[in-house]
């Protein structure tokens, strides 16, 4: 019941509340509600791998919560009895993903930037935790827009984290640090403080996360919409009215997921180290999907001499699974396991494939020298994955906070009401055989966000990796 | 979500199967009534005129393939010439790209957006040479070492005669031929994958005639929760461009020492 509570408690909260407000109430009949109900509850109890909760409770959740979805009469009543029901299997990657912000492809249009969402870092972060709600706001053939913000936890509250020099809000004098009272009217700070309160550590890390990510959704929507947000400490709040401008990156559609903004960044750090002067390769991307792939596969061959690397996979959601052996294969000599992919009836391991021909099809050897990656709480999914099964096989050094710990594969097929239905399907144990499903990757130096430091203008996770780095790469490997 | 993906490039084996059958047998008689595995594989030959296979070069062949349960959804394209044994399928995606595999006389290979260019280990080369092998499809008993009729059962609605298969690379397969029609409706096999090895049951149905030969136009592919549809919409038979059966620049540059 873990999911169900904190879902309740966030809603109590008022987190939720903004997102819903443009939920829509497309009416829905008795037959095709239990239709829908009923080919959820079918599809997980085929598929799911956890056939101990299958047994004993999945029937006694059929017979309750039926009669509920037989009785609603919009797809935002029925998502909520549907998402009772999943949330009751209390693991990641269980949830509803609202036909609006994820049509059928032959619905797409024919030309433009297709159908894009009014959320769409809703959409990313949502997969990873299975958070994706009737709430979501959908406004289909709208051009995503951003004000270049990305919010954080940090000393226990919700800051502003980065924000994009280019961007809207920079323009407005909004800086890292800075503690977020409320965005788009719903007030953020006193929700976090409220599940700030949750006894039981798990529930409240769980619970807090959500609510970050939801609070990084609400920043999104469509150009030229405006973005409230109100910043400062009590007694000192200042209210910003930022315009959302275009994302950065390409919005990139795989499968039945939503319109996702995939964005990678790269630089060249020059450091000292113990050796003289270092040249490190910086690469950060926002999602694994495959519109990324050639780019960074032309990234990692630029950095093929560089002295060491940092992948900065911070609020990395996740996405296609299948990439994390390919780009592994850049840091590897080997077709090493990365992890185990745990099926009713099969098993199926993630293997890296050493990358050994640049993009110009000339023959290569994978990168050799010191790697990190940063991970931070929004870390998920495929994320794990690659970080787990490196950071088993001691490839990597992982630096920043412990990941979101929502580590399992899952389908996402689209049932009777049009909606998609996002289920994991396998457990999922990495390189060492750990399981990372609800507890997280813990980093080899753990280095929590301030507030302070933020507002002082310091990354310090990103200085720890670059220091480790530098000192890393004049050793012999 | 992407499990799933590490078994698309495999669906290469049913391609083949889907264009051009798949089974093969020694002829075994039985204490229950049962035809002779022989006779099952050699009515299932005339029915899709297997044997007329060496007149053709090469065949050309257009479909559609689908993940429902991932609401993935692509086209397919091979190429195959039957002589050398070359062949290369396509597999487009939209939102992902081309998966590309491919077989060559001495290797065969692989390329994807997510996992980049590979050359595939000897076992799943070998076994996926013997799938594409005309003697394969001819029933050879060069290829298959043993066939067992084992029973009778129904698929989707059709009675079947049940053989088991022992093949030269090692596989060991089951299938299901029609009673009715002598044609392939099921197939039960271990696929050799880089993920590991994967229990597949494929059901081939809808056998359309192209030129002399008659093929199942539908191949629905379950491994574990995980259901792959694909349906051939053409095949066109003839000599092939080598062009389409180079290998690509990365998998030469691989193969390079």
């Amino acid at each position: 019941m873990k999911r169900f509570l904190f879902r309740t408690l966030l809603g109590a909260a008022g987190i939720a509340v903004a997102a819903t407000a443009h939920a829509q109430t497309t009416p829905v009949t008795s037959t095709l509600a239990l239709a829908t109900f009923d080919s959820a509850w079918a599809r997980i109890d085929r598929s799911f791998y956890d056939t101990t909760f299958l047994a004993s409770r999945w029937r006694v959740l059929r017979d309750s919560l039926r009669p509920i979805a037989a009785g609603a009469k919009t797809n935002v009543q029925l998502r909520g009895v549907l998402n009772t029901l999943l949330a009751s299997v209390g693991v990641s990657h269980f949830g509803i993903i609202p036909h609006e912000i994820s049509p059928d492809f032959d619905e797409q249009p024919k030309s433009g930037r297709a159908i894009t969402t009014a959320k769409a870092t809703t959409a990313s972060t949502a997969i990873a935790n299975g958070t994706a709600t009737s709430g979501t706001d959908a406004r289909v053939g709208a051009e995503p827009g951003t004000i270049g913000v990305s919010l954080r936890l940090a000393d226990g509250h919700l800051v502003v984290w980065k924000v994009d020099s280019t961007g809207p809000a920079w323009a407005q004098g909004v800086r890292p640090g800075v503690e977020v009272r409320s965005v788009e009217h719903a007030s953020t700070a006193d929700a976090i403080d409220q599940l700030a309160a949750l006894g039981d550590e798990s529930l409240r890390r769980n619970a807090r996360m959500t609510a970050v990510m939801r609070a990084n959704a609400m920043l999104a929507g469509p150009v030229g919409d405006t973005a409230v947000l109100v910043l400062g400490n009590v007694g000192a709040e200042q209210t910003y009215r930022v315009v959302r401008a275009p994302v950065r990156g390409v919005m990139s559609r795989f499968a039945n997921l939503p319109q996702i903004n995939a964005v990678f960044d790269t630089s060249t750090r020059a450091v000292h180290g113990p050796s003289g002067m270092r040249r490190i390769g910086v690469i950060s991307f926002s999602v694994w999907l495959p519109a990324l792939s050639d780019p960074l596969n032309r990234v990692f061959d630029r950095y093929r001499n560089a002295d060491a690397l940092v992948l900065d996979l911070r609020g990395n959601p996740g996405g296609l699974s299948g990439m994390i052996n390919g780009i592994a294969g850049h840091l590897v000599d080997s077709a090493y396991t990365l992890g185990t992919l745990h099926m009713r009836g099969l098993t199926l391991q993630l293997k890296a494939n050493p990358q050994r021909v640049s993009p110009e099809a000339k023959r290569v050897e994978p990168f050799s020298g010191p790697v990190v990656v940063i991970i931070d709480p929004l870390s998920a999914s495929a994320t794990e994955f690659f970080t787990a099964g490196l950071q088993g096989l001691g490839r990597v050094h992982v630096i920043g906070e412990t990941s979101a710990g929502a580590s399992v594969p899952a389908l996402m097929g689209r049932l009777p009401n049009g909606d998609v239905m996002l289920h994991a399907i396998a457990d999922h144990t990495d390189s060492k055989g750990r399981r990372i499903e609800g507890v997280g990757v813990v980093p080899d130096e753990i280095v929590p966000l301030k507030a302070a430091a933020l507002r002082a203008g310091h990354d310090e996770a990103m200085e720890a990796a670059l220091r480790w780095a530098a000192q890393q790469s004049g050793k012999k490997r | 979500m992407n499990a799933v993906i590490a078994v698309v490039p495999r669906m290469r084996a049913v391609s083949a199967a889907v264009a051009l059958g798949l089974a093969s047998a020694v002829a075994t008689a039985n204490a229950q009534n049962l035809p002779a595995a022989r006779a099952v594989l050699a009515r299932y030959v005339e029915a899709t005129g297997a044997a007329k296979l060496p007149s053709q070069k090469g065949y050309h062949v257009k479909g559609t393939f689908e993940v429902v349960a991932q609401g993935l959804r692509g086209t397919l394209e091979g190429w195959r010439d039957l002589a050398s044994g070359r062949s290369v399928q396509v597999l487009t995606l939209p939102g992902l790209g081309e998966i590309k595999t491919g077989l060559d006389a001495e290797f065969g290979w692989s390329t994807s957006p997510f996992e980049g260019a590979k050359i595939l280990d000897l076992k799943e080369f070998t076994e996926q040479r013997e799938k594409d092998d005309v003697r394969t499809m001819q029933r050879d008993p060069a290829v298959v070492l043993e066939a067992l009729a084992i029973e009778r059962t129904v698929v989707d609605s059709q009675p079947c005669i049940v053989l088991k298969l022992k093949w030269k690379s090692g596989r060991e397969t089951t299938e299901c031929y029609s009673e009715a029609t002598g044609l392939l409706v099921r197939s039960e096999a271990v696929e050799t994958t880089s993920a590991g090895a994967i229990p597949t049951i494929t059901l081939f149905s809808e056998y359309k005639k192209f030129g002399d030969i008659t093929m199942p136009t539908k191949a629905v592919q379950r491994a574990a929760v995980l259901e792959i549809t694909q349906r051939i919409t053409d095949v066109e038979f003839g000599a092939v461009d080598a062009t389409k059966l180079t290998p690509p620049a990365e998998i030469l540059a691989l193969r390079k020492q």
